[in-house]
């Protein structure tokens, strides 16, 4: 197989981003597909350089189709892991802050939930009279500031481990991006 | 020659490649090669993007695939159409007959929307 149409599929492959037993497969078929698209452009008269050139044209721009060839919501198994994650150190976080360590467990807390942790830190010490001013003393049955700060925290917990998500899946493209500009 | 925009393909490349294995188990290459011999080059469909579409598919199980040994001595993998896969082209051909005829009783029939066939000064 020509160096070029491995070093294309080396770069789709990093696009497509799979595991090492499906990206095999999927490797092999587009292997498959190039080459016999090449054998049929050569048997039509043209040399194997223009076939291989008019392959790749043909066949697209790698990130496309590697992008094309990622698994579906895969990052959304990232964002569950990074949230489980996040809420099991937050609750020691919290809970250390009761405790001799507890200015260390704030700091700690508020810089990996930065900026949500402002937020949350600020959110926490408002009384029960804020919470019904917010939501209504409609809600004064089911509502107080621990439940309120409770749920507070739930949903910024959920929008930080967001934020981290994008965070992590922006640097893996600019070293997947650092990884093929250097080959 | 004028092409498909992506938006008016989206969702429907997937009955295409259903109804080109309708007629016997095929390959990635051949399925889009015969799709554009079919389109008579309007679908212009980019070549790697035929692999998502089939992974899909074969998610749904409305195709299956298996590996067998090619002429040129490779493994290829073929594609063929499951039981779901016929109920849903079947299905899908239904909802494309209804939505020409809508198409056909609301703008007309598509030779009389082509610019050349319309005549001067005609406004749709």
């Amino acid at each position: 197989m020509s160096q070029a149409l491995q070093k294309y599929l080396d770069r789709v492959m990093i696009y497509a981003n799979r595991n090492e037993k499906d990206a095999a497969q999927i490797r092999a078929e587009q292997e498959d597909h190039l080459l016999k698209k090449v054998a049929d452009l050569e048997a039509d008269g043209l040399s194997r350089e223009d076939a291989v050139f008019r392959t790749i044209e043909d066949y697209g721009h790698p990130r496309t189709v590697g992008r094309g060839l990622r698994k579906r919501f895969w990052w959304f198994s990232l964002y569950v892991l990074t949230t489980i994650i996040l809420s099991v150190a937050n609750y020691f976080l919290l809970l250390g802050r009761f405790y001799w360590f507890g200015f260390l467990s704030t700091w700690v807390y508020t810089v990996i939930n930065f900026p949500c942790s402002i937020l949350f830190l600020w959110l926490e010490n408002k009384p029960n009279a804020w919470w019904y001013e917010v939501f209504g003393h409609r809600f004064e049955f089911l509502f107080n500031d621990e439940i309120g700060i409770l749920l507070a925290g739930g949903m910024l917990n959920l929008l930080q481990a967001m934020l981290i998500t994008t965070l992590l899946l922006r640097i893996r493209t600019w070293q997947k991006d650092r990884q093929l500009s250097l080959t | 020659m004028k092409r498909l925009r992506k938006q008016t393909l989206d969702g429907n490349v997937g009955t295409l490649v259903l109804a080109v294995l309708e007629s016997g188990p095929s390959y990635g290459y051949k399925i889009v090669k015969e799709l554009n011999e079919r389109s008579e080059g309007i679908l212009g469909l980019g070549e790697g993007t035929i692999y998502p579409v089939l992974y899909r598919l074969e998610e749904k199980k409305v195709i299956s695939a298996t590996w067998r040994l090619a002429e040129n001595g490779r493994q290829r993998k073929y594609y063929h159409l499951t039981a779901k896969g016929r109920k849903a082209l079947a299905a899908n051909c239904r909802q494309w007959q209804m939505l020409a005829v809508v198409m056909e009783k609301v703008l007309g029939s598509a030779e009389n929307l082509l610019p050349q066939s319309r005549p001067k000064g005609a406004v749709i």
